[in-house]
């Protein structure tokens, strides 16, 4: 017997009611639903919320199925238009590892990729000082493990290499012309493969009219490392870069190599506490050290030469602790996103699932490090989650030799300057932690 | 997932929906005078006491007197939309129908009583009977 219930409580669907003259359907508008946006992976989906100073930059419009048609379970299947270019970055890596041994990670190898939408760039010389660096946005896809071997394996174990590929090369002269004595071109035929697959990929990229790989190895690092390299099973630093659209290269690297030092993953996250307590030797662990050089880049500018770099780094650069973030009990600071919004920390503590790749040139003074939250998985916090940060080789130096102590993290007073195409085409200047946010954990 | 209860902020509207109802179509052109067939408004009665003592009494009284069977099983028909007699049979829309015609007898306006079909979770068709009111759309159903 069923009892008077209101028509909220009844689980129909597709309901229509006679009124009127008509069968009218119930239409149910529903707000406030949960959504759990598509991996970066996927082509990151944001709608930034900008301030009210910046241009409109409108997200993407999303086709949301609700599984098992239960509004409690709503999952972006796609977009209703092309996606805009965005920034993320993803990871490649053979599901078995050489160092597999070594490692309690399933993959212990993982490359970020980072793909550009940007106008008139150049690599960098990286026999120079003059150090600039471009941050990437849009993601490509991840690719798959056969193809990261086959891209290893076409590379031949390591060394200076470079791909070209797609409809318009002469841009990557351009780049060779850049990269001098550092890159060797590859035959094209597998990099044209490689950007057919790329162009037919999860993204939208048919209007991309120019694609080229670039497998970069700064020499002055490897051969800091030569020792190392030349022992490894798997020695190569790895990369491509793609053009897209007047974009003319890119270079990313990032990589790592663990030989005995029980800590497997590019996770800063595991490996920073560990260090705190137990500092190894440069003998015992290879980091991962990723290489973004522009000479051109419109984002970041920085002083000519040496020495007034290292006056501006002096003055600017900083490290964010975000191996607090893994570690319960750890207070966390509150940032300046570059929306110009608070972004809390504490309440990202959860996402933080990546702490950054650390980043070189070859050089001793300067190391770059990026890091990723995950945002764009999560749905929380700044969607512009993939800034990189300078840090001063100080760091890694105090790191190493068990000179940092948790009471540096906190007590120096950095400041970080992330820098994102946003940041960099919106606003002057860096952005930082607020003032006395940093307190001790 | 912000865990949201789903229900917060969602509103409902009627539309459209562009399609017909055979059995209703039938109905209506055998019971032409039949007030939900002529009946054009759409308005809320005031709940109260007796209005939902009269809902339960009808619910109950259609639903016990009367024995749910299928039209293919009656009429040898897969839809045949009919008003019961007590004791009579007849499947989901024929108890909505009777439950109506009871209410209308009472003095309730047909403007504020609605056939509504749908479907059960599994798929199938099925049809009830709404009264709406000033406290929500109450569902009389089998």
């Amino acid at each position: 017997m069923k009892e008077i219930t209101t028509a909220d409580k009844i689980p129909y669907r597709n309901r229509a009611r006679w009124t009127k003259g008509k069968w009218l359907q119930k239409t149910i508008i529903i707000r406030n639903v949960p959504i759990s946006y598509m991996k970066e992976t996927d082509c990151a989906l944001f709608v930034p919320a900008l301030p009210s100073y910046l241009p409109t930059y409108p997200g993407d419009t999303a086709v949301i199925e609700f599984q098992d048609q239960d509004w409690s379970k709503p999952r972006v299947i796609g977009k209703e238009y092309l996606p805009r270019a965005t920034q993320a970055n993803f990871y490649i890596g053979p599901s078995t590892s050489p160092f597999s041994e070594y490692t309690r990670d399933e993959v212990a190898i993982r490359t970020m990729r980072y793909f550009g939408g940007l106008a008139n760039s150049r690599l960098a010389d990286l026999s120079g000082g003059n150090i600039k660096l471009l941050i990437l946005p849009c993601p490509i896809r991840v690719l798959s493990d056969a193809e990261l071997t086959a891209i290893q394996s076409f590379r031949g174990g390591g060394g200076r290499v470079a791909f070209f590929a797609g409809r318009d090369l002469e841009k990557a002269n351009d780049v060779l012309n850049q990269l001098g004595s550092q890159f060797e071109i590859l035959p094209t035929y597998d990099a044209v493969e490689e950007g057919v697959y790329i162009i037919s990929g999860i993204c939208n990229m048919d209007d991309a009219p120019t694609m080229f790989w670039i497998a970069a190895n700064p020499t002055g690092w490897i051969s800091k490392r030569q020792s190392f390299w030349s022992a490894a099973p798997f020695k190569d630093m790895s990369g491509f870069g793609l053009a897209y659209n007047d974009v003319t290269a890119v270079i990313y690297d990032t990589y790592l190599i663990q030989q005995s030092y029980p800590y497997s993953s590019l996770y800063m996250t595991d490996i920073m506490p560990d260090l705190i307590d137990s500092p190894p030797t440069w003998d015992d662990v290879e980091w991962a050290f990723m290489s973004l050089y522009f000479p051109a880049g419109h984002v970041a500018e920085y002083p000519e030469g040496k020495a007034a770099l290292y006056d501006w780094l002096a003055a600017n650069t900083s490290f964010l602790p975000y191996s607090r973030m893994a570690q319960s009990g750890w207070s966390m600071p509150t940032i300046w996103t570059p929306y110009g919004n608070v972004w809390n920390l504490e309440s990202a503590r959860a996402y933080v699932d990546f702490f950054g790749a650390l980043c070189a040139y070859a050089s001793d003074n300067l190391i770059v490090c990026s890091f990723r939250l995950d945002m764009l998985t999560n749905a929380v916090g700044d969607p512009d989650a993939f800034d990189y940060y300078f840090w001063p080789v100080q760091f890694f130096d105090w790191l190493i030799n068990g000179k940092l102590t948790q009471h540096d993290f906190f007590q120096r007073g950095w400041k970080f300057v992330p820098w994102s195409p946003y940041q960099a085409k919106y606003m002057s200047g860096g952005i930082g932690f607020l003032p006395g946010t940093m307190t001790g954990g | 997932m912000s865990g949201l209860p789903i229900n917060q902020g969602t509103e409902e509207y009627l539309l459209d929906s562009g399609y017909t109802v055979t059995g209703w179509s039938e109905f209506a052109a055998l019971n032409p005078t039949f007030a939900l067939v002529t009946e054009t408004g759409d308005t809320k009665i005031t709940m109260t006491s007796e209005l939902m003592d009269d809902l339960k009494t009808v619910n109950d009284e259609v639903n016990d007197r009367n024995t749910y069977k299928r039209d293919i099983d009656t009429y040898g028909e897969l839809e045949h939309w009919s008003l019961m007699s007590s004791g009579a049979s007849g499947d989901c829309e024929d108890f909505a129908l009777t439950k109506a015609q009871k209410l209308l007898g009472l003095g309730y306006p047909a403007s504020a009583i609605k056939i509504e079909v749908g479907d059960v979770p599994d798929g199938r068709g099925h049809c009830w009977l709404v009264v709406q009111t000033d406290k929500g759309d109450m569902v009389l159903d089998i």
